[in-house]
């Protein structure tokens, strides 16, 4: 059997890790903002409900992943509240589209980039913080000089943890996205088809390959960012 | 002019304060737990008191009654912290510029503070590699340029060794000087506050026990039994008119009195500008001149008063300034120390510590 290829790998293989990476990077983008928030609410804000709210942003992570792609696709399915409002203002569609994917992963992975921002963001002295307040910051400036800045490893960690937690995840996306090659297939979803398939074991062995050097490489751009960081938050820069 | 009325009750502690402060540079003494470190914090705008009335120069930035609070980061009050609190992640000019952004038109020029703090050469650093001094330096700086119109110092030498002290000590008194900012430095450190001016008040306990000149806050039997460990020492302003390494001695004048002090040779013989520091316990008193002593300083003066606490006794004697000295009951009842009575303060050149301003 012939098959025209691109570097080695199949269009079915390159498919699969380019959607993968595709969900893996809308995945990041979507949890930044609010993973940050989030992080910096349970961090430096008390209020009646905090520990409701740590327990909700941790219940992913501790449920079975297919227990959470049901809840998502109850949630999000056609038929489910916020699905079907999405559908008839946005007409968007989330179930069984690509998008599911990217929500699939963003819920799981959701817990990792809070807990990473949340325990940087305690290491940072808040009377850092009060001396940016004295000096004339108000609750904007001082979040956006001091706070963030200083907890910048942490969120740089707690999206690598996100991104590899996107790339990795299967159990919420077949639930809420299904497996549907070219749309929602990603890598693990390509690896469980071809273990299914009798005769196709080369072919998973080559994804899993594939899999293994991608998370690798992240692992390892992930190191050398972070070193970058700390050097350049250790070494001090003009404001 | 700063009039602070403030009370605030946390577990069992009250604190509750009236004092008004003059302009310049006043400090704010009590022993650790007194609730001083509670009055900055409020005066900062990073407490709020149960209830009270800050007023700052006619302008009202608290007032529990008619419920005005400006917050701290529009309230124009600095504070330089004990432990500098730079920003590890801006180099030593970004945390100087830091409080520019909003700083009003009467703030420091950038180039003044640079230079008479000498950060010019540390500009670029980044904040880790700092010495204490330098850290010091840059937080004073940092505050300076954000335009207070007030600025709290929280013992801004009590974390620094005494050689580094009397290093940083000068650009203190150069900002108290060049700088027309009122200065408010709080400290369980009375050398400290005594370093920078003679105006103090003394907080203990939650209230204030007595406010003034030092020479006056003194006479309080209860402000001066707070001041132990180290007690009040008497510093006096002179410049070094000469030293002689052949006898060993140096020749300081006193800048209000106008007579002279034999200390220990300095370095730096070029900086005229001098404190005389003299432990109060380290000065003797006699009826008359003794001839023959190796105390190289005997000044004639007139006891003003003598004030005795449970503990001990103090004598404050003019020698052209207000000396204090340190006596026991039974020497103030055998040589009959009372106000007018003529004296001979005598103290030895090494008992000096001269830093230079």
């Amino acid at each position: 059997m012939t098959v025209e290829t691109h570097f080695g790998l199949t269009p079915a293989e390159w498919e699969a890790l380019a959607l993968s990476v595709r969900v893996a990077v809308w995945c990041v983008v979507t949890v930044a903002a609010p993973g940050i928030l989030c992080g910096w609410v349970l961090s430096r804000r008390d209020f009646p409900g905090k520990t409701l709210l740590d327990g909700l942003v941790h219940v992913p992570l501790v449920l079975p992943p297919i227990v959470t792609g049901y809840l998502l696709l109850l949630l999000l399915g056609p038929r489910g509240p916020l699905g079907s409002w999405l559908d008839s203002v946005f007409g968007l569609r989330v179930a069984f589209t690509w998008l599911g994917a990217v929500a699939a992963s963003a819920v799981v992975s959701f817990p990792l980039m809070v807990r990473s921002v949340r325990l940087a963001m305690d290491l940072v002295d808040p009377r850092l913080e009060e001396a940016s307040t004295i000096l004339g910051a108000g609750p904007w400036r001082r979040f956006r000089t001091v706070t963030l800045p200083l907890t910048l490893p942490g969120v740089l960690t707690g999206l690598i943890l996100t991104f590899a937690r996107s790339l990795g995840e299967f159990g919420a996306t077949i639930t809420l996205a299904g497996n549907i090659a070219g749309e929602t297939r990603t890598m693990p979803l390509a690896v469980f088809n071809l273990v299914e398939t009798p005769g196709a074991e080369g072919s998973a062995l080559r994804l899993v390959l594939i899999s293994v050097v991608v998370s690798l490489l992240s692992l390892i751009a992930s190191e050398i960012l972070s070193r970058r960081l700390r050097r350049r938050l250790g070494g001090g820069r003009d404001a | 002019m700063l009039e602070m009325e403030l009370r605030r009750s946390v577990g069992d502690f009250d604190l509750e304060i009236a004092w008004k402060v003059p302009r310049g540079a006043v400090g704010l003494f009590g022993p650790s737990g007194s609730g001083k470190s509670t009055v900055l914090h409020m005066l900062a705008g990073l407490l709020r008191p149960d209830a009270g009335r800050i007023v700052l120069d006619g302008d009202v930035l608290c007032d529990t009654d008619d419920g005005i609070w400006i917050p701290p980061h529009r309230r124009g009050v600095g504070v330089v912290f004990q432990d500098g609190r730079l920003f590890p992640h801006y180099t030593v000019e970004g945390n100087l510029r830091y409080g520019m952004e909003g700083a009003g038109s009467g703030t420091p020029g950038f180039d003044d503070v640079i230079g008479v703090l000498e950060l010019e050469p540390l500009l670029g650093r980044p904040v880790g590699g700092l010495s204490g001094g330098e850290r010091q330096r840059t937080a004073l700086g940092r505050a300076l340029l954000a335009g207070p119109r007030l600025l709290l110092l929280d013992e801004p030498l009590a974390s620094l060794d005494r050689g580094l002290r009397d290093q940083i000590l000068p650009f203190l008194r150069r900002v108290r000087d060049v700088f027309d900012i009122p200065l408010l430095l709080v400290s369980h450190d009375l050398e400290e506050i005594q370093l920078l001016t003679d105006r103090i008040g003394v907080i203990y306990d939650g209230g204030m026990v007595a406010s003034g000149d030092l020479k006056d806050v003194v006479r309080s039997r209860k402000a001066l039994a707070l001041m132990h460990d180290p007690g009040p020492v008497n510093v006096v302003p002179v410049a070094l008119v000469g030293q002689d390494a052949e006898s060993g001695i140096s020749e300081l004048r006193s800048r209000s009195g106008g007579f002279i002090i034999r200390g220990p040779l300095l370095q730096d013989p070029d900086k005229t500008e001098r404190l005389v520091l003299l432990r109060p316990a380290d000065v003797g008193l006699a009826s008359q001149n003794i001839p023959g002593a190796s105390f190289q300083n005997q000044l004639p003066g007139r006891i003003v008063d003598v004030i005795r606490t449970e503990l001990r006794s103090l004598a404050l004697v003019d020698v052209g300034v207000t000396l204090m000295v340190e006596v026991t009951g039974r020497a103030v009842k055998n040589m009959n120390l009372v106000p007018g009575r003529e004296v001979q303060c005598l103290f030895k050149a090494h008992a000096l510590r001269v830093p230079a301003v």
